[in-house]
């Protein structure tokens, strides 16, 4: 029959999950069961190279692993697609790590009022373990009543590097319990964790 | 496969490197002196610094210390130790000759000579090395 090349690999999207791996993924999603794909990687500023194959079941996902991972790093990736009727290459991608970490949303450890401080509660929390000490951190809070569903969201950037910091959230409602939560990301990277668990805290009484 | 080029880390980029082998080797020296309490240095063992380009804007070279760590790598058997070295491989400007460093065989020798070189390493990673880069412009260019 009509030979058939597998599609170019597009799309290359890489994430650095901090001090776990180094994960891409390509489209399109597997076409069929005979293409197979090698990605070839470069790092430590070019002079390091090696290659991985996606474990078969999810054709279009490979990682990379420690200790072979650290940053700050400049990669390339390139992703190979292989079939019966030949072999076709992406094009070269260049990956600057500090752009694509992702981190552990933080945990908030709680929400409280300030003794004699009305319409305003304290939220402290836990930086992610698994993040560069050296980063400064943006976050996004956003908190809501808790009867209702709209989320109103503040920004601000943490430079503390100790383990707990906090924010105070100040114009609130007097007596009213509020639900908060919580997403950060380094100062270079543009990947936010995902959202904190939800934590509940009331504002005192007027 | 298109030859991708090598690139030299900026100065910004080597402060962050320097900051991230800063906490990988901590960790390792403190292991180590965990691990092998009483073992003494010997100044018998020199293991050189980090070089500076002479042009600007200086960019650090770990060329003349890899090859020891490099050397102890297969006896520590470590992951720390692993990080650390592919920190220093950011930071080998130039391609030096495979320089091979002869480790001793004997067993308390060999520790002496792992401790010494750790702890002159320590001592690259704290002095004149923090003043030079200090010294830098830090804009991430």
């Amino acid at each position: 029959g009509l030979a058939a090349l597998p599609a170019k690999p597009e799309n290359i999207s890489c994430v650095l999950y901090y001090m776990n791996n180094f994960t891409c993924t390509w489209s399109p999603e597997k076409e069929d069961n005979s293409t197979s794909y090698i990605v070839s990687r470069t790092y430590a500023y070019g002079r390091k190279r090696d290659t991985r194959s996606p474990p078969s079941e999810n054709g279009t996902s490979c990682s990379f692993f420690l200790p072979n991972i650290t940053r700050p790093d400049i990669y390339t990736i390139q992703v190979e697609a292989r079939n019966a009727d030949g072999v076709i290459q992406s094009d070269i991608t260049r990956w600057n790590l500090d752009t694509v970490i992702k981190t552990e949303p933080p945990k908030i450890s709680s929400v409280k009022p300030v003794s004699g401080v009305k319409r305003m509660v304290q939220i402290r929390w836990v930086r992610p373990v698994l993040a560069p000490k050296s980063s400064n951190f943006k976050y996004i809070l956003r908190f809501r009543t808790v009867n209702s569903t709209h989320w109103v969201e503040v920004n601000f950037t943490e430079r503390e590097v100790g383990k707990e910091a906090a924010y105070n959230l100040t114009g609130l409602q007097a007596f009213t319990e509020y639900a908060v939560e919580l997403c950060c990301v380094t100062e270079e990277s543009r990947l936010w964790s995902d959202w904190s668990e939800e934590k509940r805290g009331i504002t005192e009484e007027e | 496969c298109r030859t991708v080029p090598t690139y030299t880390p900026e100065p910004y980029d080597q402060r962050g490197i320097i900051e991230e082998l800063k906490i990988s080797f901590k960790e390792l020296l403190d292991n180590y002196l965990q691990d092998e309490k009483g073992v003494p240095i010997s100044s018998q063992y020199e293991m050189p610094c980090f070089t500076a380009d002479p042009r600007p804007p200086h960019y650090l070279d770990s060329s003349a210390i890899l090859p020891y760590f490099r050397a102890i790598q297969p006896i520590l058997n470590n992951q720390t130790l692993d990080v650390v070295i592919e920190h220093l491989d950011k930071l080998e400007f130039q391609r030096a000759p495979k320089t091979n460093i002869s480790v001793p065989t004997d067993q308390f020798e060999k520790k002496r000579f792992i401790l010494t070189i750790l702890n002159q390493f320590s001592n690259c990673l704290n002095s004149d090395l923090q003043m030079e880069l200090d010294s830098r412009p830090l804009d991430s260019g």
